[in-house]
C-alpha cells in the first residue's frame, strides 16, 4: 500500500471514500422578532468509516446545530437554508422526512450531553434499550431481550439480566451515559454522533466514558463526529479535528498535526487558554485567555469572524474573510497568516 | 409483544402499599361486585311495588327501608349501582380516550392542527351542557349506549386541555430527543414517551370524569331524560328522594352515601395509581439515590 503514488493532499475528501461528506452547510436560526441569525455559515467536512472527527468549538459556535442538522433534529426555528451532506450516495438534507427517520438509530446513532434527561424516567432500561431495534429490526422480542443484555455487558453495566428491568433514576449519572450510549449502538450505526457526551460527567466519569467510546469504535469499527469545546479531551482520542469558530470551521487538521503547529490565531489561543497539568508542575503562569467574546451572529460580518479578537490581525483581514486552504497535507487554515505561524 | 420488561408488577405493588388507594379499589371492587350479582343477591325484585308497605325505615327485613311505593331501597341501591358504575366508568373512559387523542394530537404537531382542535374544544365548552342534552335526548332513546355516548362526548375538554399542556412540556424533554434519534416514529414517541409521562393529570382527570358521569347521569334522570324508571340508578334515587328529604332521610342518605363513596374511591385509586406509575417518585418507599 506504501508503494502507491500519493497524490498531494489538495482535501482529505479524495483521500478516501467518505462515509459522510458535508458540503457548504448553512444553518439559519430565527429568533424573537422575525430576526435570524446565520448560526453555520457554509461549512465543509468529511468521515471516513471508522474515523473519529471532532468539532471543537465555543458554545454557540453552530457545532451542536451542525450535528443535529444531519440527521433532520434541528429546533423548529432552525433550518437548513444551503448545502448537502452526502451519505451512501443520498442527501440527508434533501431526504423525506420519513426516509431521515430510517437513518436515524439506524445508521447514525447519537448520545447527547445530558444523560439524566435524556433517558425516559416512566421506561425501564430494557424497554429503551430495545426500542431502536424494534424500528430498524424485524427481530422477535427474546432476539432483542438477549441483543439488549449482550449491549449492556459492552458498555460494562453489571449484572444485565436484572438491570434491564431497572428504571433510569436507580443507575448513577455514568451508568446513565454508558446505557445511553448502548442504546445508541444497539442497531450498529456506522456513525455515532456524540455531542458533548462528557460534559455532564465528573472528571473521572468522563475519562472512563471517553475509554468506553474509545474501545466501542475499535470493536465496532464506526466512525465517530466528536462535537466538544474540550481541546483536552479530544488530543489522544479522535483522528482529526475541526476548530469551528461563528459558524466556520477556521482550521481542520490531523490531531497530532493540530496540537504541534497550529495554523490559526484562535486554534492557537484554544491551545493557550488550557490548563497545563503535569506532576510537579507549578501553577506560575496564569492561565491565558481570547480577549473578547465571539461575534454577534445576527450582524453580517466583514471579513474574518476572528479579527476583532485576533492578535495577528492585518487590515486585509478585517475586509476580506481568509478562504480555508491547505498548509500543509491534510492541514486546512482559514487564516492570511497561517503561513507565519 | 414480550413483556417481562413491563412495570407491571411494581406498579402493582406500589399501588397496593398507598393504603387509601388500596382501601379504595377493595370498596369499589365490592361494590361493584355485588351490582353485579344484583339479581342473586337482592332480597326483592327491583320493580316490586308493594303499597302495603311505603316509605319504611330501615328494618330487619328492609335493611335500607323501602320508599314511596314500597320498593326495598337495598335492592334498588344494587340495581342502581350496576347503571350508574357501568355509565360513569365507560362514559369517563371515552371522555378520556377523546380528550387524550385530541389534546395530544394538538400539543404534539403544533400549528394548524393545533389552533383547528383547540378551537373545536373551545366550541364544545361553550356549549351549554343542560339545553343540548334536552335536544340530544328527544332524538335518542334513553337506553345506557347513548348516555354513555352522550356523556362521553360532553366531557372530554378538560382532558384534552390538560393533556395539551403535558405535551407541550414533554415534548421538549431531551427523551423525546433522544428517542426521535433512535428513529422513532412519531406514533412511537406519543404512545411510550408522551402519554405515559403525563398519565398522572390523565387519570386523575378521568377518576373526576367517573364522578362527573354519575352526576350527569343523576341530573338526567331527575328530568326524565336519563335512565327510565322503574330502572334505578342512583341518581335518580337520590332525586326521588328530594321531596321527603327531612321526614324520610334513609331515601337520601344511601344512595347520596353510595355516590359520595364510590366517587372517593375512583379518586383516591387515581391518586394511588398516579403514584405508582411515576417510578421517579419514591411514595411511601424511600429509594436511596
Amino acid at each position: 500500500m506504501a508503494m502507491m503514488v500519493q497524490e498531494p493532499a489538495k482535501r482529505e475528501s479524495s483521500d478516501f471514500a467518505p462515509l459522510l461528506a458535508v458540503n457548504d452547510l448553512v444553518i439559519r436560526i430565527s429568533i424573537e422578532g422575525g430576526d435570524s441569525v446565520t448560526a453555520v455559515r457554509g461549512i465543509s467536512f468529511s468521515i471516513a468509516a471508522g474515523e473519529s472527527l471532532a468539532l471543537v468549538g465555543e458554545s454557540g459556535c453552530g457545532k451542536s446545530m451542525t450535528a443535529l442538522s444531519l440527521t433532520g433534529l434541528l429546533p423548529r426555528n432552525g433550518r437548513v437554508v444551503q448545502g448537502t451532506a452526502f451519505w451512501s450516495g443520498r442527501d440527508l438534507l434533501a431526504l423525506p422526512a420519513d426516509a431521515l427517520r430510517r437513518v436515524r438509530g439506524r445508521d447514525i446513532g447519537m448520545v447527547f450531553q445530558d444523560p439524566t434527561s435524556s433517558l425516559n424516567p416512566v421506561l425501564t432500561i430494557g424497554q429503551q434499550l430495545t426500542e431502536g431495534m424494534r424500528e430498524h429490526r424485524r427481530i422477535p422480542g427474546w432476539a432483542r431481550l438477549a441483543k439488549a443484555i449482550e449491549l449492556l455487558q459492552l458498555v460494562g453495566i453489571p449484572d444485565p439480566e436484572t438491570r434491564l428491568r431497572s428504571y433510569p433514576h436507580e443507575f448513577s449519572g455514568g451508568q446513565r451515559q454508558r446505557i445511553l450510549i448502548a442504546m445508541a449502538i444497539a442497531c450498529q450505526p456506522r456513525l455515532l454522533v456524540a455531542d458533548e457526551p462528557t460534559t455532564a460527567l465528573d472528571a473521572t466519569i468522563q475519562a472512563q466514558i471517553v475509554e468506553l467510546l474509545k474501545g466501542l469504535q475499535k470493536r465496532l469499527g464506526m466512525a465517530i463526529l466528536w462535537i466538544t469545546h474540550d481541546l483536552a479531551l479530544v488530543a489522544g482520542l479522535v483522528d482529526r479535528v475541526a476548530v469551528m469558530y461563528a459558524g466556520l470551521i477556521v482550521e481542520q487538521a490531523p490531531v497530532r498535526d493540530l496540537f504541534n503547529r497550529p495554523r490559526h490565531p484562535y486554534t492557537l489561543g484554544l491551545l493557550n487558554s488550557m490548563p497545563q497539568t503535569g506532576v510537579g508542575l507549578q501553577a506560575t503562569a496564569a492561565l491565558k485567555f481570547i480577549p473578547g467574546t465571539p461575534p454577534d451572529l445576527r450582524a453580517t460580518t466583514l471579513g474574518c469572524s476572528f479579527a476583532p479578537r485576533c492578535s495577528m490581525v492585518l487590515d486585509r483581514c478585517r475586509t476580506e474573510q481568509p478562504a480555508r486552504v491547505a498548509v500543509a497535507a491534510g492541514h486546512e487554515s482559514a487564516c492570511f497568516r497561517a503561513g507565519e505561524l | 409483544m414480550s413483556e417481562p420488561l413491563s412495570r407491571g408488577p411494581s406498579v402493582w405493588r406500589r399501588f397496593t402499599r398507598h393504603r387509601a388507594a388500596a382501601a379504595s379499589l377493595a370498596w369499589f371492587a365490592l361494590v361493584a361486585l355485588a351490582c353485579l350479582l344484583a339479581p342473586a343477591l337482592a332480597p326483592y325484585p327491583f320493580d316490586g311495588i308493594d303499597l302495603d308497605s311505603v316509605r319504611q325505615p330501615p328494618s330487619p327485613s328492609h335493611w335500607m327501608g323501602t320508599d314511596d311505593l314500597g320498593r326495598d331501597v337495598l335492592t334498588r341501591m344494587l340495581f342502581g349501582g350496576r347503571v350508574s358504575i357501568l355509565i360513569g366508568i365507560l362514559a369517563a373512559l371515552l371522555g378520556t380516550l377523546l380528550g387524550t387523542a385530541i389534546g395530544a394530537s394538538a400539543g404534539y404537531y403544533g400549528g394548524i392542527l393545533d389552533g383547528i382542535l383547540m378551537r373545536i374544544t373551545d366550541v364544545a365548552y361553550a356549549i351549554p351542557t343542560l339545553p343540548l342534552l334536552i335536544v340530544l335526548s328527544a332524538y335518542s332513546r334513553a337506553a345506557l349506549p347513548s348516555m354513555v355516548l352522550i356523556i362521553g362526548f360532553l366531557s372530554w375538554m378538560t382532558t384534552a386541555r390538560v393533556v395539551r399542556s403535558q405535551v407541550l412540556t414533554i415534548k421538549e424533554m431531551d427523551y423525546v430527543e433522544a428517542a426521535r434519534s433512535m428513529g422513532a416514529t412519531d406514533w412511537r414517541i406519543l404512545s411510550r414517551h408522551i402519554v405515559p409521562n403525563a398519565l398522572g393529570p390523565i387519570l386523575v382527570g378521568a377518576t373526576l370524569g367517573i364522578a362527573n358521569a354519575i352526576m350527569i347521569e343523576s341530573s338526567l334522570s331527575f328530568l326524565g331524560l336519563g335512565v327510565q324508571p322503574p330502572i334505578p340508578t342512583w341518581g335518580n334515587m337520590l332525586m326521588d328522594s328530594q321531596a321527603t328529604m327531612a321526614t324520610k332521610p334513609w331515601l337520601m342518605l344511601f344512595p347520596g352515601l353510595a355516590i359520595l363513596l364510590i366517587v372517593l374511591a375512583v379518586n383516591f385509586m387515581g391518586r394511588g395509581l398516579s403514584d405508582a406509575l411515576d417510578p421517579g417518585d419514591p411514595g411511601l418507599e424511600r429509594l436511596p439515590e
